[in-house]
């Protein structure tokens, strides 16, 4: 489980997050809703340690994350999986060394057994074998955001986070992401945390919605719930996906 | 103004402070766990074999206006004899290294500045330590390392190619023999001569390896933080390549006179 007790970080003048709470359950796909600018991505960069606190705690699998050093973060990162918002793939390496890199630095599989691993991960992410040997700039956008996602299945993650992984794909590729994040998230039995602003999405595929706003949850519950919330910040975004 | 000279000069102090701190962390990481070979002559070939041609063409012709610009001094003395050994010397020990330098700062500096930063705000940097890995040993220590030997290599072809061009020219221009060219170089350019432009050259290829790595790593706000640490990286590399040549010119000199007046070496 997830835990995110009284959280608060401020970036200058700015407080983004204000005394946040809120809990992540194991196997749950839960969505955290809310618009530009509001925290959701500097909340789940709190979880791989890329951001810290200013106060309140962090547990992961009752883990209290929120003062470990950088090599101590080491184990909740192999952990907790992040899709970052765009694809980042290292330019200089191949599909299939992007999907191994970490395979081989954290010595997931042995030598002999990474070949069938890296390929198995592209083929959970709907990718033929022949794009391994493809560079990332050959690719569509959506395609690079699959190989991200296969980089990260690679490391065999509890949690799977995923920052506003439809950012920028038509909607096709949205749908195609979407139902990918669903099913991979029954078939390997991992936690996600899903962080985006389409409240179609969210509806069709989370288990539970959480509504973020200045720093703090205004609103959460399941689909069902949410289409009856009354907070105007969830009537907006309820107009809007209408 | 002075406020502003005074703010001007802490914050150059305190950049330093922190490429110095930079730079020792990336060599703390190489001699703790090495570099991968192939990952190393990758970025050797990036950095420096494409660079070998620029190099060669600036060498060249930093030598030949050291050997014009001599010539005029000597000539009114009727001292073109000493024109391979004067030009030589100035050369070796100082305007070759500090002018290659500054080129290379901004062809190989440049190019690391760019590439780090981009991976920088792409997440690329981010993504490898969420695949709990340190990005300081997969991504910065062997650019660093490939940047201080490629700079240093590309130096010293730089400084040879220039004696070859001052010779050229003194023959081809300034009607000086290239026999007498040569044959007077050993007698002005001494192994000091030689210690300092090879001293020089490896400094200064540590400098444009720490400076480029340091404000590649820590760009952030986008395509336009790419930009201005990149244009940081340039001004930053060329003063603090100016500083260490003058601490550098007075030590070696220091050293110079301690081991010949002192130890009679």
């Amino acid at each position: 489980m997830i835990e995110f007790k009284k959280v608060s970080k401020r970036f200058g003048q700015k407080q983004v997050l204000n005394e946040l709470s809120f809990h992540v359950q194991r196997g749950e796909i839960l969505f955290l809703l809310g618009r530009s600018g509001v925290g959701k991505s500097v909340t789940l960069r709190h979880l791989v340690g890329l951001v810290r606190p200013d106060s309140g705690e962090i547990f992961v699998d009752g883990r209290e994350i929120t003062h470990l050093s950088e090599s101590e973060f080491l184990e909740v990162r192999r952990k907790c999986g992040m899709v970052f918002q765009f694809p980042a793939l290292l330019d200089s390496l191949n599909v299939y060394e992007n999907v191994a890199f970490g395979v081989r630095a954290l010595k997931i599989r042995p030598g002999n057994e990474e070949r069938d691993w890296v390929l198995e991960k592209l083929r959970l992410v709907h990718l033929p074998p022949s794009v391994a040997d493809l560079m990332p700039a050959q690719l569509s956008f959506g395609m690079q955001k699959k190989v991200s996602l296969a980089r990260t299945l690679a490391i065999h993650p509890a949690y799977l986070l995923f920052d506003e992984p439809t950012t920028s794909l038509d909607p096709v590729a949205t749908r195609v992401i979407h139902e990918l994040i669903h099913s991979l998230s029954r078939q390997l039995h991992v936690t996600s945390l899903v962080i985006s602003h389409d409240m179609d999405g969210a509806l069709e595929y989370a288990d539970r919605i959480l509504v973020i706003d200045k720093g703090q949850i205004v609103a959460g519950g399941t689909p069902a719930q949410m289409r009856q919330e009354k907070h105007p910040l969830v009537r907006d975004f309820l107009g809007g996906s209408a | 103004m002075m406020a502003v000279l005074r703010n001007s000069a802490w914050s150059t102090i305190g950049e330093l402070g922190k490429t110095t701190m930079f730079g020792c962390e990336v060599v703390g990481n190489l001699l703790r766990y090495g570099t991968p070979f192939r990952g190393l002559l990758l970025q050797m070939y990036v950095v420096g074999v494409r660079s070998i041609s620029t190099t060669v063409f600036t060498g060249f012709f930093v030598g030949a206006i050291m050997a014009i610009q001599i010539h005029l001094q000597l000539r009114d003395f009727g001292a073109q004899a000493f024109l391979g050994g004067l030009s030589a010397s100035v050369t070796l020990r100082n305007v070759g290294p500090l002018l290659i330098a500054f080129i290379l700062s901004g062809k190989v500096g440049a190019y690391t500045t760019a590439e780090l930063g981009t991976m920088q705000v792409t997440d690329q940097i981010s993504a490898i330590r969420c695949l709990g890995m340190d990005p300081i040993r997969y991504l910065v220590a062997p650019r660093f390392l490939a940047v201080v030997v490629s700079s240093f290599l590309l130096l010293v072809i730089g400084l040879m190619t220039a004696i070859g061009g001052g010779a050229l020219i003194a023959a081809l221009d300034l009607g000086v023999n290239t026999l007498n060219y040569v044959q007077n170089i050993p007698t002005i350019v001494t192994g000091w001569s030689i210690l300092t432009g090879v001293a020089k050259s490896f400094v200064f290829g540590v400098i444009i390896a720490a400076v480029s790595c340091y404000r590649g790593y820590t760009t952030r706000n986008g395509a336009s933080g790419v930009g201005e640490n990149v244009k940081s990286a340039s001004v930053q590399t060329l003063v603090t390549i100016i500083i260490a040549d003058f601490a550098l010119s007075n030590w070696i000199g220091g050293l110079m006179d301690f081991c010949t007046e002192v130890l009679g070496w």
